[in-house]
């Protein structure tokens, strides 16, 4: 370093520091490239920038605190015997624990550290997790001190002194280290990096500098010290304390993992790849990956697996390099999952079970070997086989996460098997991650090209899993379904993922009969009937589904299966909660919800979470969801499954739909069409999409609703998901009824309706039916939609649904009173009374009283009625109309004036919405009959461009009345043309109904009008 | 003891540049801070709340009080005092390494210095200290803030002030210092 070049390097640092936060990443590139060999030096820079910790925010005069000296005692216990080093962190001193009576290391912790709160509350968690990790591989660490005795009080924990040398210093001293000796000290350090696992631990900063080789007798004891302690996790939440980057990389980066650099949540894996770093250069005496610069030595990373050492370093073979580069693979999922794969591999034994250890047999080597397998099928060795029955049936009871680790374990013992890539495709479906399923097929596949052989029950599963990850569902279900014929468990699991095949190809009848029958085919086995409720509570036939759930909540009871109870649990809230059984839904859910957390299945409490939100905003408590919903997103964000992301932001979008902040939700569902795009998560992205639909429906954003639905609908076409079919429907329908297309609407409903009933799902085929009626009313097709609304009352009826059935009802009193047949006239009261305790049921009553009224030629009814309404304190448009119109009626100018100002101030400008132009009429029909022709011709000026956009509507003949009423005679003939023309269109639509409507009081009086039949008759 | 006004004349001297005042102004400041220190750990202060970024600030009301004087001096005394502290906390550093690599204590002629005051993390001050040397000779006022703000503990405002530039200045000054700093005790907290 030079002046000049510090000067270079202050301009690039201030050049990438001035950049808003959103670009530096870019100017950091950029940077790269135009000054590679500053770029080292910069990297460190901004990634030091972020760190929150650190010497220099000490205030100085804290360093003047008391050090220690031997001799002193600390809280009266610890007598200080020698100064060992200095730490990142702080001191390390040498003291007798006169308690135990033992030698301790004492590691004093700088003032610093504990300042910052959320630093000091995780690493007190991380000391508290790594004193339960009791290994010889790992230095104990013993409890946490606060001495008061003296000013500011000394924080200093204790743990296990130890003596000898770290490994760091040991390559410094001899360079790489002989191969049996670096194997056995890998194989330590994982048995260590196992039990801290075990514990809940990753060390996260796993280096030479960090092993301890500590002499005992004449063995050596490798010991990993300073456990996640040293170093806060890699990403820092926010930006040092100049606002510097966030998210930055802090601390060497010559020892992370890319995930770690990369800014993400550290895991098992990540330990195993510096596990493999270590190795690595134990063996060489140098760090893999070194480049000419640090871009250089990324990209290799990235690019290229490690230098492969078997032919430079003597001693050592082909397969540790193999594990060599597993262990430094880019992406966590491809590496070995726990420590102790890895030492499977090297030592290319079957894993062991929990406790112990099996013997290797000449087979299982050449299975392994990959010889062989033109001989006879492949099979499993026998623990491998026990891991993949455990694979199995997790999967098969949707704990896909536990599926997962046991997948791990086949897969390092026996990479080339293609059955568990397939099963491993199934547990990645599970979890909702579908492009990975298509990988680990890629992969079973190329495996068959390249000779492995299977038996013939194991090639249809694997034929049927690649067509399913394809979503060739015909060709997966067929294959699928053949029958295995293994023992009667394997063949129930087997009809469970084939249900489960139907499932995903939208055939959920097929699916439920077939679990039917493998429930008669093994009754013990639990995944049935999960699977079972499962579909049934899709359908929608939730007696079923809870039925089935106690069979398998009994089952897995008596198997003690913890995480199959929970799953239960988690369905039943769900379910539950659909059927807005709010309180059961809670208990079950908190059940649930402690069942996950003692398991510490992070993703399980998510999803219970998730489905709790829903509950709390069912019950209103829309602020307790909103802030729920955030912390869910948190922490699916610091989760490593990023489906649940996806999942944690339809949530909280549609918390914030029900709230009507439109941009915040749509905000949130963007990012989670971007995320499922990158996932290449299609089924979340027509997902995201239909959800970006509903928000952008009531928002008005017509056009842009519009393209996304659009945009959805050919996938689920192309998959035949009918039900999605079905909502893409109804939005299309909500849309175009929203812009005045009403033969569009009815046709979205009608197709909605199809789909329904093709899916055999009678709920939204009502509710299909329910809109469609309401479209083909508005459009003017009375008679049409009384049936329909009929159906929808007695479906109602007979489902006992009475606010539904209460609303079917008005419905079609109100279409009969369009028509003119008020022979149903007091039942618009005991309608109401069907519902008594929901407000919004009596309102509708109301509405739909004082509406008939007028048309029935009875203002006085009407006006009463809209008081009556108005002074109980309802607020509505309906209510001013009414009086607007019938006090016009009823010749009282002050009330009806008024009236008719308060609905157009309230309808507001959005000239393009139904109730804009239903109000111009109103007003208009009102100052009719009040003699102000001049206000009625302007109002109907203003309509006259709306209506002209609507595609049939129920209103067009009054528009033309209107007109013919108020228009000047020099108007004439045209607008008696056009009036008669439009009762032309009423007749054609309402056919023998056409007579009842026309005696109905209002139209009678409206064509009465003496003017128009005068003019009429002269025209 | 040297009274409030010599001291303030002092100062002006050391400021107007005058060698033989400069060191003498460094002796009295340099026993004063460490007077301040080996009280505080004596524990003379208990019943004050501590305030540890206030031992220069200290030091010059103790030493000059409310006099009123030119920024220009104010502000030399605030140069100087941070020089000063650096030199205590790096004398004791040293003192400690050179008592660690000995293995035993040596009670020798380093015991003048010490009192009772030693220090935490003395590789990381090292560290530090040579570090700021190298600074020093690249960009020189970059090593000054770095001085005044962490071992005088001067905030921005009151660096931009003896520094005479803008805060912003001192800020990035500050920031890349720190990060540089970080990584040099970073790559020595490796070589353990």
């Amino acid at each position: 370093m030079s002046a000049e070049r510090w000067r270079q390097l202050r301009a690039l640092y201030d050049q990438v520091l001035d950049a808003p936060a959103s670009d530096r990443a870019r100017v950091l590139e950029a940077v790269a490239a135009s000054h590679p060999e500053l770029h080292q030096e910069l990297i460190a820079l901004i990634g030091a920038d972020a760190a929150p910790d650190s010497l220099l925010d000490s205030p100085v005069a804290r360093f003047l605190a008391p050090a220690l000296s031997p001799g002193d005692t600390l809280c009266g216990r610890f007598v200080i015997e020698r100064h060992i080093g200095s730490g990142g962190m702080g001191d390390v001193w040498a003291a007798l624990d006169s308690v135990r009576d033992a030698r301790v290391a004492l590691k004093t912790i700088r003032p610093g550290l504990a300042h910052d709160e959320r630093l000091w509350s995780r690493f007190k968690r991380e000391i508290q997790l790594a004193s339960q990790v009791t290994h010889p591989n790992v230095c104990r660490v013993h409890e946490l001190f606060e001495d008061q005795g003296v000013e500011p009080p000394r924080l200093f924990f204790t743990m296990e002194l130890l003596d000898g040398e770290t490994l760091a210093a040991r390559i410094q001293r001899t360079g790489a280290l002989p191969v049996s000796e670096a194997l056995q000290i890998v194989r330590d350090v994982c048995a260590g990096l196992d039990a801290a696992h075990e514990a809940g631990v990753i060390h996260r900063d796993l280096k030479p500098a960090n092993i301890m080789l500590t002499r005992r007798g004449d063995s050596v004891r490798v010991v990993i010290t300073d456990f996640g302690l040293a170093r806060p996790d890699a990403v820092s939440p926010d930006g040092g304390a100049d606002g510097s980057m966030a998210g930055m990389l802090m601390g060497t980066p010559a020892y992370m993992a890319p995930e770690q650099v990369r800014g993400l949540i550290a895991v098992r894996a990540t330990d195993v790849y510096a596990a493999g770093l270590l190795l690595f250069e134990m063996l060489r005496g140098e760090p893999p990956f070194r480049g000419i610069s640090t871009l250089d030595s990324w990209m290799r990373r990235a690019r290229e697996g490690p230098e492969p050492l078997a032919h430079v370093v003597p001693g050592v073979t082909a397969a540790i390099d193999d594990v060599l580069r597993r262990c430094l693979q880019y992406e966590p999922d491809r590496r070995f999952q726990t420590p102790s794969a890895l030492v499977a591999a090297l030592d290319r034994r079957p894993l062991p079970g929990r406790k112990t250890f099996a013997a290797v047999s000449a087979a299982l080597v050449l299975v392994a070997a990959g010889i062989g397998w033109n001989l006879r099928p492949q099979t499993l060795p026998r623990e491998a086989q026990q891991w993949y029955d455990e694979a199995q049936a997790a999967v098969a009871e949707g704990a896909a996460v536990r599926a997962r680790n046991a997948m791990s374990h086949v897969l390092s013992a026996v990479p080339g098997f293609p059955p568990a890539h397939a099963l491993l495709a199934e547990v990645h479906l599970e979890l909702d991650m579908p492009a990975e399923a298509v990988e680990d097929m890629a992969r079973a596949s190329q495996l068959v090209a390249d000779g492995a052989r299977l038996s013939s029950t194991d090639r249809l599963y694997v034929t049927g899993m690649h067509a399913l990850a394809l979503r060739e569902c015909d060709a997966a279900v067929t294959v699928l379904r053949t029958r295995a014929s293994k023992n009667d468990a394997a063949r129930a699991y087997r009809m469970v993922t084939a249900a489960r095949a139907m499932e995903r190809c939208n055939r959920p009848d097929d699916a439920l009969a077939l679990l039917a029958q493998a429930a008669k085919v093994d009754a013990r086995n639990a995944a049935v009937p999960l699977r079972t409720s499962r579909t049934a509570g899709r359908r929608r036939r939730y007696d079923d589904a809870f039925s089935a759930l106690r069979t398998a909540e009994t089952l897995f009871r008596d198997r003690n299966n913890a995480e199959g109870r929970g799953e239960v649990l988690l369905l039943r809230g769900t379910l539950l909660a659909e059927q807005d059984r709010l309180d059961d839904a809670s208990a079950a859910l908190n059940a649930a919800l402690d069942l996950a957390s003692g398991l510490m299945d992070e993703r399980q409490q998510l999803r219970v979470l998730l489905q709790q939100i829903i509950v709390v905003r069912k019950r209103g408590d829309l602020a307790r969801a909103t802030s729920l919903a955030g912390e869910a997103l948190a922490r699916a964000q610091r989760s490593e499954f990023e489906p649940v992301v996806i999942d944690a932001l339809f949530t909280s979008a549609n918390v914030e739909l029900v709230q009507r902040h439109y941009d915040k939700a749509e905000a949130l569902l963007q990012d989670a069409l971007r995320l499922a795009q990158r996932q290449r998560n299609e089924d979340a992205v027509a997902g995201a999409r239909i959800r970006l639909a509903t928000v952008f429906v009531p928002a008005g954003q017509y056009a842009k609703a519009e393209q996304e639905l659009s945009a959805a609908r050919p996938f689920y076409v192309a998959t035949r998901d009918t039900r999605n079919i079905g909502k893409v429907d109804a939005l299309s329908g909500q849309l175009a009824l929203n812009v005045g297309d009403y033969p569009g609407a009815a046709a979205a409903f009608q197709s909605q309706f199809d789909s329904a009933s093709k899916e055999g799902d009678p709920e939204e085929a009502i509710r299909a039916r329910s809109d469609l009626a309401s479209a083909l009313s508005l459009a003017g097709w009375y008679t049409r939609a009384l049936a329909d609304f009929g159906a929808a009352e007695t479906y109602y009826r007979s489902t006992k649904q009475p606010v539904l059935e209460a609303y079917a009802r008005l419905n079609r009193l109100d279409t009969l009173s369009r028509l003119g047949r008020f022979d149903a006239g007091e039942e618009f009261t005991r309608a109401a009374t069907l519902a008594p305790a929901s407000a919004p049921v009596q309102r509708y009553a109301l509405q739909v009283r004082a509406q008939d009224a007028l048309r029935r030629g009875e203002p006085m009814q009407a006006l009463t009625i809209a008081e009556e309404a108005h002074r109980s304190g309802q607020t509505a448009m309906w209510i001013d109309l009414a009086m607007c119109l019938a006090a016009a009626r009823l010749q009282q100018f002050g009330v009806s004036r008024d009236a008719c100002n308060r609905a157009v101030a309230a309808v507001g400008g959005q000239a393009s919405s139904a109730r804009w132009l239903e109000t111009q009429l109103i007003v208009a029909e009102a100052h009719l009959w009040l003699n102000d022709a001049v206000t009625t011709r302007q109002l109907l000026a203003g309509a006259s461009v709306a209506l002209g956009t609507r595609k049939e509507s129920e209103d067009k003949w009054y528009y033309a009345a209107l007109m013919a009423a108020s228009a000047p005679r020099d108007r004439w003939p045209a607008v008696g043309e056009t009036l008669t023309r439009e009762l032309d269109q009423v007749r054609l639509k309402l056919g023998a109904g056409y007579d009842g409507w026309s005696q109905r009081a209002d139209v009678r009086a409206l064509l009465n009008r003496s003017d128009i039949k005068e003019k009429m008759r002269h025209g | 003891m040297t009274s409030t006004g010599d001291l303030s004349i002092l100062l002006a001297a050391a400021a107007a540049g005058d060698r033989a005042c400069e060191s003498r102004l460094f002796n009295v400041v340099y026993a004063e801070l460490k007077r301040m220190a080996a009280a505080q750990l004596r524990h003379e202060r208990r019943d004050h709340t501590l305030q540890p970024s206030a031992l220069v600030h200290e030091a010059y009301i103790r030493l000059l009080g409310n006099t009123p004087m030119k920024w220009a001096n104010r502000a030399h005394f605030f140069s100087t005092a941070a020089g000063t502290m650096r030199r205590i906390l790096i004398d004791h550093a040293r003192a400690r390494r050179a008592r660690k690599r000995d293995g035993a204590l040596k009670r020798v002629e380093l015991e003048d210095h010490l009192d009772a005051v030693a220090v935490h993390d003395a590789e990381g001050l090292l560290t530090i200290d040579a570090a700021l040397q190298k600074l020093a000779e690249w960009e020189p006022r970059q090593a000054r803030v770095v001085e005044l703000r962490f071992f005088g503990g001067l905030s921005v405002e009151e660096t931009a002030d003896v520094l005479q530039v803008s805060p912003k200045t001192v800020k990035r000054d500050w920031s890349m210092a720190r990060a540089w700093l970080k990584t040099q005790l970073d790559a020595q907290a490796d070589v353990r």
